[in-house]
């Protein structure tokens, strides 16, 4: 074979292309430079980061009860609306997937509105929750609730929509009507998936339901607000100590159930 | 009597100007073993799928049981209900147990949410699922996932499924075509010695040419976007199929 007849090594970038690049990268450049993040700032800004954790230690044990009791309850807030938000997203997700959507009417409404879920954060909507129902957990889990449908509806209907067609068909074949081939044949295939992003869920929530309490949307967060705003620092290095042990509780418990499960 | 599957003028394209057949006309008695031949991509999948219409036929007339095979939802469930399918590839749900992939197939006779899974299934499901099983010799597996099944098992649990129907017919398309030969031999062999004890109709597609003259009455060959030959087995030979194919 003569070298003419060769394929080029690397493809001549288009002069679109090129632009496209250029324009990338000066993006990026002055995404630093407006955010004023440097060197120097970070280092004056470490005595101060240092005198913060020498008022944060040692932790106080002086209101271990209440604490805990109120990570019990973003704990229990957190479980709420994971549940609400899976049961809310199985029949969302089956209206999202394609091949099992009655209509694709239905199919780009629910999208479009799990996306919206999905899309504002959920600080916004435990803020909009708490002028629905007003202070308290309830409007916490009512965000957390929207926030997991925004999440796991989006990827129950991916796990539908990529379950084996043989199946599917050969219920369809047989007579089954559309609930039929939904569960006897796509949830069972998708049920590792949809277990998993249950659990991711769960962990997703435990995280988000720790903040909400910062608008007054119920659990810690309040009470760390509270001591931030006091300078207890001492006092608020033990409510993060406890978070951080939830939070790695609930990922480490999931791990092991996913480990059984699947 | 009408013919168990009455066919006319059947045409088929997916695409304009690219037809897979046209003005196919078959009646298929009842209780009749029908083998159905021809070439890689003669057209007998999509003859075969357009009966419970999992293909929409372009146009001609399906009638099954002396009724019409209709678009409406319902009535086409119903038809599809007396109608056994058995695919290439088994088309189980892996993850269930084979007992539960059988009890499936009840739910064309109006059992909906109680054929779902056997742990759903009232008693009398239960046990005619256990016997199909028994017929296709796997009563000892029904608990085993049908993932963990060899592939002539799993086209054996497939049939009991079809079984499970109560069908008057049933379509298999190359039931044994992805088995090893000795497996597909004794597929076949159970399959057909069902089909003819319960006097079920049936239609099959093969390539194996032996197992089309041995197991069936009748043998109907299409290439050309039409039908190439339509005889009783007994008057073939194998020979004379095989020039079929050149
Ligand atoms: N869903 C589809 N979309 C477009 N074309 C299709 C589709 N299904 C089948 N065809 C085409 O129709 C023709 C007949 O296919 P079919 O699968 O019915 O043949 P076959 O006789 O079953 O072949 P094989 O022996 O390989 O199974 C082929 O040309 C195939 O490419
Ligand atoms: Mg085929």
């Amino acid at each position: 074979m003569s070298d003419n007849a060769m394929p080029a090594r690397l493809e001549r970038p288009r002069i679109l292309t090129f632009v496209l690049l250029i324009a990338a990268a000066a993006f990026v450049l002055s995404s630093f430079a407006n955010s004023g993040v440097s060197l120097e700032k970070l280092i004056r800004g470490l005595p101060a980061l240092g005198r913060l954790g020498s008022q944060m230690f040692p932790p106080s044990t002086e209101r271990l009860e209440a604490v805990f009791w109120s990570l019990l309850q973003t704990f229990q807030m957190a479980v709420a609306g994971t549940i609400l938000g899976l049961a809310l997203s199985l029949p969302l997700a089956i209206l999202a997937a394609p091949i099992l959507s009655p209509h694709p009417f239905f199919v780009w409404i629910v999208r479009g509105l799990v996306a919206l879920f999905r899309t504002v954060p959920d600080l916004v909507w435990a803020i909009v929750f708490v002028i629905a129902v007003g202070l308290g957990p309830a409007a916490g889990v009512l965000a957390l609730m929207v926030d997991t449908t925004g999440f796991a509806a989006r990827f129950f209907a991916e796990a539908m929509e990529e379950t084996d067609k043989g199946p599917r068909e050969a219920l369809s074949a047989l007579g089954a009507s559309r609930s039929g081939v939904i569960f006897s044949s796509v949830i069972p295939q998708a049920l590792p998936s949809m277990i998993n992003t249950s659990l991711f869920s769960l962990e997703k929530a435990t995280r988000g339901s720790v903040v909400l309490g910062l608008v007054g949307a119920g659990g810690i967060g309040i009470e760390l607000k509270v001591s931030l705003e006091l300078f207890e620092y001492d006092q608020a290095a033990t409510i993060i100590i406890s978070i951080f042990l939830l939070v790695l509780a609930v990922e480490r418990a999931s791990t092991w159930v996913r480990s059984r499960v699947l | 009597m009408p013919a168990a599957i009455s066919i006319r003028k059947l045409a088929k394209s997916f695409a304009p100007g690219k037809q897979v057949f046209s003005g196919i006309d078959i009646d298929v008695a009842r209780g009749s073993l029908v083998a159905l031949i021809g070439a890689n991509g003669a057209g007998k999948s999509t003859l075969l799928r357009c009966i419970p219409r999992l293909i929409e036929p372009s146009s001609g007339d399906i009638d099954v049981l002396g009724q019409s095979v209709t678009t409406s939802a319902r009535g086409l469930r119903q038809i599809r209900s007396r109608i056994g399918f058995v695919f290439q590839k088994h088309n189980l749900v892996g993850r269930l147990s084979a007992l539960t992939n059988v009890v499936h197939g009840a739910q064309g006779r109006g059992y909906g949410a109680a054929a779902w899974s056997q742990s759903l299934a009232p008693r009398a499901i239960r046990s005619q699922a256990l016997e199909c099983l028994d017929r296709v010799g796997l009563l000892a597996i029904a608990g085993q996932r049908a993932d963990s099944l060899s592939g002539g098992q799993s086209q054996r649990v497939a049939i009991a499924r079809a079984l499970m129907q109560q069908p008057d017919i049933v379509l298999a398309d190359e039931p044994a075509a992805s088995l090893d030969p000795q497996a597909g031999d004794e597929v076949m062999q159970l399959f057909a010695s069902l089909m003819r004890k319960e006097k079920k109709t049936v239609v099959f597609t093969s390539h194996n040419l032996t197992h089309a003259l041995q197991f069936a009455d009748r043998v109907i060959a299409i290439g050309a976007g039409r039908i190439l030959l339509d005889a009783p087995a007994d008057r073939l030979k194998e020979a004379e199929l095989r020039g079929l194919y050149v």
